[in-house]
C-alpha cells in the first residue's frame, strides 16, 4: 500500500493544472518548450563566459577593462534572461530570482565602477626598491623594470620613478580635476576636428601648470642622489611614461611620450610633457571609446640614468611564430635604441633557436647608415654610421648568447614571453631598459596543449586529458565513486573522479588535484576548480581505474600529465604568477568574479537550493538549469494532450505510443493519423530507439489499453489501489519530440519511466533524465531490481539515486556522440529490465542479469 | 496429534523466497535461476503472467526436456553421447526460447487450511514435487515434496 501511494505520489506530485484540450493549448507547451530550449542555451553561454572570465583572471592573457565590462555585461543580460525563461517555462514560480540577481548585478557594478585606487606613497620611488606589485604607483613599465633589479638581479640603468601620487598631487595642486572631467565629459570623439580641439585644449592646460614645490624638491633631490650613485655631476637621464591602467595592453604600446638624454635643468619640463602625452587625442580616444573611467588617468614617470649607447635593439624572449619553440628574436642597431623600435633603420636580425642546451644562431646584418646618438648638450642627433661599423655584425656571438640568456631568465621569470628593450653601452656594458608581455596567440581555452614536457626518470601513469585548471599539486589518491566517499575525503587530497559532477565542489577546498576519467571542461565543477585555483585534468578516461586509493601521485596540469609519487623537480617549480597577475585590471577582474563565480548551491537536495540561497551568479545559473530540468519534466509528465495533436506511433513494438511534435521532431511533410518510426527526426528519440530495438524483446505481446487495463486489475495485489492511480494507468504513453529533445514516458503493468533528454551541439545544454519505479513483486525482488537497474546505469555513465522505490537517474554535459550512446544504453535497459522484478530471486540473480544486459548492451554500442 | 500437524500451513515456502518468472522469460534464464537457487533445495521455477497470474511451472523435468535431444535416444543403441555433441545440436536455440514452451500446466493448487494427506494424494496425482497455495486467487507460496514426506515421516514414527 504505501509503494503505491509513493509511486503515486510521485506521479502527482505537483500536479499542475495543465491540461491541454486544443491546439491553442499545444502551442502554450510549445512556447514553454522553447523557453526551456533557450535557457540551456543561455546556459551554455554563461559557462563560456565565466570560463573565460577565469583563465582571463589567472593571469595568462591581455585583456582590458573593456573585456572586463563587455563580458560582465553579457553574463548579466544572459542570466537575466535564463531567469524570464524560466519563470516563463513555470508559471513565475521563481520570481524570487530577481532578488538575488539584482544583489549580484548591484555588486558587480559597484565593482566595476570603483576607481583603481593610487596608494598614497612619497613622490619619488628608488627604482631597486621597485617590484612587479608597484605597478599602482609607478605605473606597469618601471615597476616591470624594477622587478628585473629586485628579483632577478639583472642590469637596469640607476634610477627613481616619479609616482602616481605625485601625478595625482600635480593634478590636485593646479584644480585641474574638475576642468579634466568636464572637458572629457563633453567631448565627442567621433568628431576628429572636436577631439583635437579638447585635447590641445588639455594639453596646453597642464604644461602650462605649476609643479608643486615639494614635488619639484623631492624629484631634483632624487635627481642628486642619482647623480652622486653614478658619480657623475651632470647626468643626463631618460624621462619614460609608466601608465598604470590597461598598461598590459598592446595598443598602448608607444602612445606615450619619452624624452632621451635630458639634462638637469629640462627634467621638471619634460616630467610635465610626459604626462600631458597621456592626452593625446589617440589615447583619449581609446579611453573614451572603451569607457575607460577618466578620473582613473594617473601617470607615473621612470627618471633612468642614460645609457651612452654602442649598441641598442628589441629583443622577443619566443619568436610569436613559434611559440612552442625556444627560439628568441634580436634586433640590433649602431646607437640607440629608438631607430630599431621604431623601425627607422635597416637593423641586424638574429634568431636563436636553443636545442638541447646548444645555442644556434642565425644572425641577417642589415644595411644601416645612420644611427641615433646623444648629444653632449643634451637630446639626440642622427649622425651616420662609422666606416669602420659599416656593414659589420652589431652583435657578436657571446653579445649575441647573453642577450638571449637574460630573455630567457626574464621568460621563465614572468612565465610568459617578453618583448624587452637593451642597450651596451661603450664598456660592453648590457643594460635593460624595459620588459613587457609579448602578445602571442592565446591558446584556446581548456584546449590542454600538450607540450612535450615531461620529468626524466618519473614514472608516468597518465598521460592525457584537458587541463582545466592549470597547476601543479601532489598528495594521496582519493578515488570518490559516489556520495558516500565524499565524507572521509582527506586534507590534501587528490580528488579521484569518474565524473565532474557539481556535487563534489565542496571538495575542492580540501583537495590539491583533481582527476576526472570523463569531464566537462565548462562545466560547474571545472569553474569552481578555477575559482579556488586547484589544478585539474578532465577526460583522463580512466584515471578512475590506472590510480588506487592512497597512491601518491604529482598531478602536472600544465602538460597533463599525472606522475607516479612526488616529483620535486615540479613542486619545487613554484607556479609563477606571470606578470598580468599584479596588473590592476587583473586585480579588478579577480574583485568582481568573487560575486560571480564561487558555487554556493552544489547539491539539489539540500535546503539551501533556493532563489534566496543563490549568492552568486554561478548559483542561479545553476539554480536556474536544474529547475528548468524539473519544471520541463513536471511540464510533460502532467500534461494531457488532446486526441489531434497526438500520432500513433506505428513500430513493431509491444507498446502503443502516442506522439507529439513540439518543434521539427517529425519528418517534414508528414501528416495523418498516424506516424511512421522512420519519420521521426528528433536526434534523440532516433538514439533512444536504436538502442531499444537493439537486441529483440522477448516481452509479453501488445495488448490494447483496454486489455491491459483489465489485466491491471484482475492482478491487483492490492485493492486500496487510489482510484486517481488507475485514472495514470489508463493514460496513454506519449513521446514528446522536437529535433534535440524527447520525452518518453512508458507505463506498463506496474512499471513506469521517464525519460527526457535535450541533446545538440553545446555539450552544456546536454541532458539525459531518467526516472523508474514501480513494480509487482515482492518488496525484495523490487529492491534488487533497482539495485540492478542502478548498477546499469552507473555503468553506463548517469548518476544514480534512489529514494522511495523510484530510480533517479541523469547524465549531463556531454557531448552530443557520447550522449547518443548513453542514450542507446539507456533504451536498451528500458525495454529489457521491464517486469524483471519477478526474476530477481536473490543477489546472485542480480549479478547475473548485470552481466548478461551488460553483455547485450557492449554488443552494439560502437 | 493436534489439527495443526495435519496442515501443510508451517510447510509452505512463501512466493517470495522461491524462483518465479514470467512466461516470456528464456530457458537460459530459468536455468540461472534454479542454478543459484540449487543450495535451497528449490528445483521449480513457477511461471507468472504480466499480472501476476500463475500459468504454469517449470520442472527439471521439464528442462531436461529441452536440453537434451532426441538423438540421446541412440544411447541404448551402445551409441556414446557427449556433452558437446549435444549442445551442438541446437541447444544454444533451446535456451534462448521462452519457458511457456517447456512449462508443465498447473493442475492443482491447495489452500492453506489443507492437509498434509490432501497434499501427499496430490503428489501422487499430479506426478508433481511442489504444489502452489492460494489464497483469495492469488499464489502466496509452495509446499514441496520433501517438505511434505519429512513431515509424514514425522508423525508415523510417533504412531
Amino acid at each position: 500500500m504505501v509503494k503505491f501511494l509513493s509511486i503515486f505520489d510521485f506521479f502527482s506530485k505537483n500536479r499542475r493544472d495543465k491540461v491541454l484540450n486544443d491546439e491553442d493549448e499545444k502551442e502554450l507547451f510549445v512556447g514553454r518548450y522553447r523557453a526551456f530550449r533557450e535557457i540551456l542555451k543561455n546556459n551554455h553561454q554563461v559557462l563560456m563566459t565565466m570560463g573565460d572570465m577565469q583563465e582571463k583572471a589567472a593571469g595568462a592573457y591581455l585583456f582590458d577593462k573593456a573585456y572586463i565590462r563587455s563580458s560582465s555585461s553579457t553574463l548579466l543580460s544572459g542570466i537575466e534572461q535564463i531567469i524570464g525563461q524560466l519563470n516563463l517555462l513555470s508559471d513565475n514560480r521563481y520570481t524570487g530570482l530577481m532578488v538575488s540577481f539584482q544583489k549580484c548585478m548591484a555588486g558587480i557594478q559597484h565593482l566595476l565602477e570603483s576607481r583603481i585606487s593610487i596608494p598614497q606613497t612619497g613622490y619619488t620611488k628608488d627604482l631597486k626598491k621597485i617590484t612587479k606589485g608597484d605597478i599602482a604607483s609607478a605605473g606597469g613599465k618601471i615597476a616591470n623594470l624594477g622587478e628585473l633589479a629586485s628579483a632577478l638581479d639583472l642590469p637596469i640603468p640607476p634610477g627613481f620613478a616619479i609616482t602616481t601620487w605625485a601625478y595625482k598631487s600635480f593634478i590636485a595642486f593646479n584644480k585641474i580635476q574638475d576642468f579634466l572631467v568636464d572637458e572629457l565629459k563633453r567631448l565627442d570623439i567621433r568628431n576628429y576636428d572636436a577631439l583635437r580641439a579638447t585635447t590641445d585644449k588639455i594639453q596646453k592646460k597642464i604644461l602650462n601648470s605649476t609643479i608643486p614645490p615639494e614635488l619639484k624638491n623631492e624629484i631634483l633631490d632624487a635627481y642628486r642622489a642619482l647623480c652622486h650613485v653614478t658619480g657623475q655631476d651632470q647626468l643626463k637621464v631618460a624621462v619614460r611614461s609608466s601608465a598604470i591602467h590597461e598598461d598590459i595592453r598592446a595598443s598602448f604600446a608607444g602612445q606615450y611620450t619619452s624624452a632621451l638624454n635630458v639634462t638637469a635643468d629640462k627634467i621638471l619640463d619634460e616630467y610635465k610633457s610626459v604626462i600631458t602625452s597621456q592626452f593625446s587625442p589617440r589615447a583619449i580616444f581609446y579611453f573614451k571609446d572603451k569607457k575607460f573611467n577618466i578620473d582613473n588617468m594617473a601617470m607615473a614617470v621612470g627618471v633612468l640614468a642614460m645609457v651612452d649607447a654602442d649598441v641598442s635593439g628589441v629583443m622577443y624572449s619566443r619568436d610569436p611564430a613559434k611559440p612552442d619553440e625556444r627560439c628568441s628574436l634580436i634586433s640590433a642597431v649602431w646607437g640607440l635604441g629608438e631607430y630599431a623600435v621604431g623601425g627607422v633603420v635597416s637593423a641586424d636580425y638574429c634568431s636563436v633557436l636553443t636545442e638541447n642546451g646548444e645555442k644556434n644562431i642565425n644572425l641577417e646584418c642589415g644595411d644601416q647608415k645612420v644611427m641615433m646618438v646623444t648629444n653632449p648638450e643634451g637630446g639626440t642627433d642622427e649622425v651616420e654610421v662609422p666606416r669602420d661599423k659599416l656593414g659589420t655584425p652589431c652583435l657578436d656571438n657571446d653579445q649575441i648568447k647573453d642577450l638571449v640568456a637574460i630573455a630567457e631568465k626574464i621568460e621563465d621569470h614572468f612565465g610568459y614571453p617578453q618583448d624587452i628593450e637593451w642597450s651596451i653601452d661603450k664598456k660592453k656594458r648590457i643594460y635593460l631598459l624595459q620588459s613587457r608581455p609579448l602578445r602571442i596567440a592565446s591558446p584556446s581555452i581548456g584546449s590542454g596543449m600538450k607540450r612535450p614536457s615531461v620529468v626524466k626518470g618519473q614514472t608516468i601513469l597518465i598521460n592525457k586529458g584537458k587541463v582545466v585548471c592549470r597547476g601543479v599539486g601532489a598528495g594521496n589518491v582519493h578515488i570518490v565513486r559516489r556520495e558516500e566517499d565524499m565524507a572521509n575525503f582527506p586534507d590534501g587530497g587528490v580528488l579521484v573522479i569518474r565524473h565532474s559532477h557539481p556535487e563534489f565542489a565542496v571538495l575542492l577546498k580540501k583537495a590539491t588535484a583533481v582527476i576526472s576519467d570523463v569531464g566537462t571542461p565548462l562545466g560547474h565543477l571545472a569553474t569552481v576548480a578555477r575559482e579556488n585555483n586547484v589544478p585539474a585534468i578532465f577526460n583522463t578516461e580512466n584515471a578512475t581505474k590506472i590510480l588506487e586509493n592512497g597512491m601518491k601521485v604529482t598531478v602536472d596540469a600544465v602538460y597533463a600529465n599525472v606522475y607516479k609519487g612526488s616529483v620535486d623537480e615540479l613542486l619545487s617549480q613554484e607556479l609563477k604568477e606571470d606578470d598580468f597577475s599584479s596588473s590592476p585590471v587583473v586585480k579588478q577582474l579577480r574583485e568582481i568574479l568573487k560575486v560571480i563565480t564561487p558555487l554556493n548551491l552544489t547539491d539539489p537536495r539540500s535546503p539551501s537550493f533556493t532563489p534566496t540561497g543563490c549568492k552568486t551568479l554561478h548559483d542561479i545559473t545553476r539554480f536556474s538549469h536544474e529547475m528548468a530540468m524539473q519544471e520541463m519534466f513536471d511540464l510533460t509528465k502532467d500534461s494531457n494532450f488532446s486526441e489531434r495533436s497526438a500520432r500513433r506511433l506505428v513500430a513493431e513494438f509491444p507498446l502503443q505510443w502516442w506522439v507529439i511534435d513540439l518543434e521539427d521532431g517529425i519528418e517534414e511533410g508528414s501528416r495523418g493519423k498516424t506516424v511512421n518510426i522512420d519519420q521521426i527526426v528528433s536526434i534523440p528519440m532516433r538514439a533512444l530507439w536504436e538502442g531499444m530495438i537493439a537486441v529483440p524483446w522477448k516481452g509479453p505481446p501488445p495488448v490494447d489499453t483496454k486489455g491491459f487495463l483489465s489485466v491491471m486489475f484482475k492482478a491487483s495485489m492490492d485493492p486500496s489501489i487510489d482510484p486517481a492511480v488507475s485514472k495514470r494507468f489508463a493514460d496513454r504513453n506519449y513521446i514528446i519530440v522536437a529535433k534535440n529533445f524527447c520525452n518518453i514516458s512508458a507505463r506498463l503493468g506496474f512499471h513506469f519511466s521517464t525519460t527526457e533528454t535535450f541533446i545538440d551541439k553545446e555539450e552544456n545544454q546536454n541532458y539525459i533524465s531518467f526516472v523508474f519505479t514501480g513494480g509487482g513483486a515482492d518488496d525484495e525482488r523490487k529492491s534488487r531490481r533497482l539495485k540492478l537497474l542502478s548498477r546499469l546505469l552507473e555503468r553506463f555513465d548517469f548518476r544514480v539515486t534512489v529514494r522511495n522505490h523510484t530510480i533517479f537517474a541523469r547524465i549531463e554535459g556531454y557531448k552530443s556522440e557520447f550522449m547518443e550512446e548513453r542514450l542507446k544504453a539507456l533504451g536498451h535497459i528500458i525495454i529489457h529490465t521491464r517486469q524483471m522484478d519477478m526474476v530477481m530471486y536473490n543477489d546472485k540473480m542480480v549479478d547475473w542479469y548485470y552481466k548478461e544486459i551488460e553483455k547485450d548492451i557492449l554488443s552494439f554500442l560502437s | 496429534m493436534t489439527d495443526k500437524h495435519d496442515k501443510i500451513e508451517d510447510l509452505i515456502i512463501p512466493l517470495s523466497d522461491y524462483p518465479h518468472m514470467p512466461y516470456w522469460g528464456t530457458l537460459r534464464e530459468a536455468i540461472a535461476q534454479l542454478n543459484v537457487a540449487y543450495e535451497t533445495g528449490h528445483h521449480t521455477v513457477l511461471v507468472f503472467d504480466e499480472g501476476y497470474k500463475l500459468v504454469g511451472m517449470l520442472s527439471r523435468r521439464n528442462i531436461l526436456k529441452g536440453l537434451v535431444p532426441e538423438s540421446a535416444s541412440q544411447y541404448s543403441e551402445g551409441i556414446p553421447i557427449f556433452w558437446d555433441a549435444l549442445l551442438a545440436s541446437g541447444t544454444e536455440k533451446q535456451l534462448a526460447l521462452p519457458i511457456k514452451d517447456f512449462m508443465s500446466k498447473v493442475k492443482s493448487s491447495m489452500d492453506l487450511e489443507d492437509s498434509l494427506l490432501k497434499a501427499a494424494y496430490i503428489l501422487l496425482e499430479e506426478n508433481t514435487v511442489v504444489i502452489p497455495v492460494m489464497e483469495a486467487e492469488k499464489v502466496i507460496g509452495v509446499v514441496r515434496m520433501d517438505d511434505i514426506f519429512h513431515e509424514i515421516t514425522n508423525v508415523v514414527l510417533k504412531l
